[in-house]
């Protein structure tokens, strides 16, 4: 570089030098800091709507604990052997599980031929605790399987989650009635302001239950 | 010059002496014995594993010494003793895990270790490690404690049946920085046996170290009291029908944090919790526990839902009572995150909890 300008000229383009570096700087730093304030934006807007991949790994345990607990109170509203109580806190559970609308199909075999009903969540676990059976015995023969959640326009995550329910019903040590029905729940996950809290979070809901295959 | 010579000299032979302070390690394991032999490895393992993270985090040197295997006897144990030093504010951890038992006769509530050729007794064992002198003395020994015959074998019952560093640093150091003094514990009481899981390895080293992970990531404050009595709770949890009560002693002189009156235990939470998410337990009792929520938790306080880091669920605590009470066959154990959650401003009861549950 300029090694062999004397001290004094140094001093004097110095001084210019180090003002034009300043002002280049500000400039710089100023965009930057601009840019990076509208990079932060992005990213608050962003994270808002976006699940990263360790949070909906998180969210679908979460589902899979759900499912559990919903084939859990089926279990025993279903069940005569268990308490009113147990039955009324398993209903009160289960419900608080689904969207207030969502609808349960139910299935029955007879004659080799498979007839679906569709009923309101509620009316469904009323109808479930009220079998005319003297036993029943309700259970799930394999794992639930649920899909990844995937992202709908709407901004909200859906997935689909398939129970393996077997049901058994008898007249005193008879077995009246048996079959076996694979049902799929729609999930929801989405984003919105608990109604009890006041705070906005992701919230998993369970919705229609569907039948898509009975057999004995 | 020599002035700067001597400055930097003294800075690094101060650092020098800090860092000399060190953590003895004594790890005896009875790992060929037939029965348990295996579960004794497991134990070994585990407790390396922990020695080495808690040295870490207390910034002390360790010096490990594992007597097991072909070593595993008295004669090598009195030898190490007898030239062991430590310096005053060094700390002693000795660990024993193999075959205990207790006799008639033998006036003392902890157990005699059994070396195959010697019985030596914990707590003479814990006598002679206090008199080197060490700041704080451990001494934890995971066999049984059930009373023998003379003439009989000794019977062990083999039953083959989760950051903030700075936080976690925080609670090593309570435990093992501030206390000064000696600890004695055992895994089970006299009379009683000690339990092994063919996988997992002794139920009490198991637990120890699972209560201490859970209050190192958890908790605000640890001291060894609450951190032994939730040992003891989920040692009593996980045996199940089995009985085994662990026992400890404790002289400290100086405890991190003295109780405050009325603030509810984070331990007493966890059992509640865990106690009624119990199948064991008869449900005329669980829902008994339930009806009493109200001695922990204000009306509709908050609870948030753990999987790993993320909230997933939040509940009122008695939709949340409710559902651990009626799916209690399918939760494994639930674990109250302490530093996530609030106690009201009357100090007496949680208005917001945070909770991890493992199903």
């Amino acid at each position: 570089m300029e090694k062999n300008i004397s001290k004094l000229q140094c001093k004097k383009f110095g001084n210019l030098k180090i003002t034009k570096f300043v002002i280049i700087l500000s400039f710089l730093c100023a965009f930057s800091i601009e840019n990076l304030n509208a990079q932060n934006k992005n990213l608050n807007v962003v994270e808002e709507f976006e699940l990263t991949d360790e949070e909906l790994k998180a969210f679908k345990q979460t589902t899979r604990d759900k499912i559990s607990e919903l084939e859990t109170c089926i279990k025993i509203i279903g069940d005569k052997k268990y308490s009113s109580i147990k039955k009324k806190k398993s209903i009160e559970t289960a419900l608080k599980l689904f969207i207030p609308d969502a609808k349960m199909q139910v299935s029955s075999l007879r004659n080799g031929r498979v007839s679906v009903n569709t009923f309101p969540m509620e009316t469904y676990f009323m109808r479930l605790k009220s079998l005319p059976y003297s036993k029943v015995k309700i259970s799930f023969y394999d794992l639930a399987y649920i899909s990844d959640f995937q992202k709908g326009a709407d901004g909200k995550y859906y997935a689909t989650a398939f129970i393996f329910q077997k049901f058994e019903g008898f007249y005193g040590d008879n077995l009246s009635y048996e079959d076996k029905t694979q049902k799929t729940i729609d999930i929801t996950l989405e984003l919105r302001e608990d109604p009890f809290f006041k705070k906005k979070r992701w919230v998993i809901l369970l919705g229609d239950v569907k039948v898509t295959e009975t057999k004995k | 010059m020599i002035n700067k010579i001597i400055t930097i000299f003294l800075i690094f032979g101060i650092n020098f002496h800090i860092s000399a302070q060190t953590m003895h390690a004594i790890i005896v394991s009875n790992t060929e014995d037939a029965n348990i032999g295996k579960s004794c490895e497991m134990d070994q393992m585990m407790m390396i594993a922990e020695m080495n993270t808690i040295a870490k985090a207390i910034r002390y040197e360790i010096s490990l010494k594992i007597i097991s295997s072909g070593s595993f006897n008295f004669e090598n144990l009195e030898q190490f003793i007898k030239e062991l030093k430590a310096n005053e504010n060094d700390i002693i951890f000795f660990y024993y895990t193999g075959h205990g038992f207790n006799k008639k006769n033998y006036n003392d509530k902890y157990p005699i270790m059994d070396f195959n050729t010697v019985k030596y007794p914990l707590f003479m064992m814990h006598k002679k490690l206090k008199k080197k002198g060490a700041r704080l003395c451990i001494t934890m020994g995971d066999c049984c404690n059930n009373i023998i015959d003379k003439a009989k074998e000794v019977n062990k019952n083999l039953l083959v049946v989760e950051e903030n560093k700075d936080k976690k640093n925080k609670i090593y150091k309570n435990l093992f920085l501030k206390p000064k003094g000696d600890i004695i514990v055992s895994s089970s009481k006299r009379g009683e046996y000690s339990y092994v899981h063919e996988k997992k390895g002794s139920y009490f080293t198991d637990e120890f170290r699972k209560a201490l992970v859970y209050a190192v990531n958890y908790s605000n404050s640890l001291s060894w009291e609450n951190l032994l009595i939730d040992t003891r709770n989920r040692v009593i949890r996980i045996n199940q029908n089995k009985v085994q009560t662990l026992q400890f002693d404790l002289n400290l002189v100086s405890k991190p944090h003295p109780p405050i009156p009325n603030e509810p235990k984070y331990t007493d939470i966890n059992k509640y919790l865990n106690d009624l998410s119990d199948n064991n337990i008869s449900e005329s009792e669980r829902i008994l526990l339930l009806d009493n929520y109200y001695k922990y938790f204000k009306k509709n306080a908050r609870v948030d839902i753990f999987v790993g880091k993320i909230m997933t669920d939040m509940k009122t605590v008695e939709d949340f009572l409710d559902r651990i009470f009626l799916h209690a066959d399918k939760i494994k154990s639930i674990n109250l995150i302490e530093n996530k959650s609030k106690i009201s401003s009357d100090g007496k009861k949680y208005q917001q909890i945070a909770v991890q549950e493992i199903w």
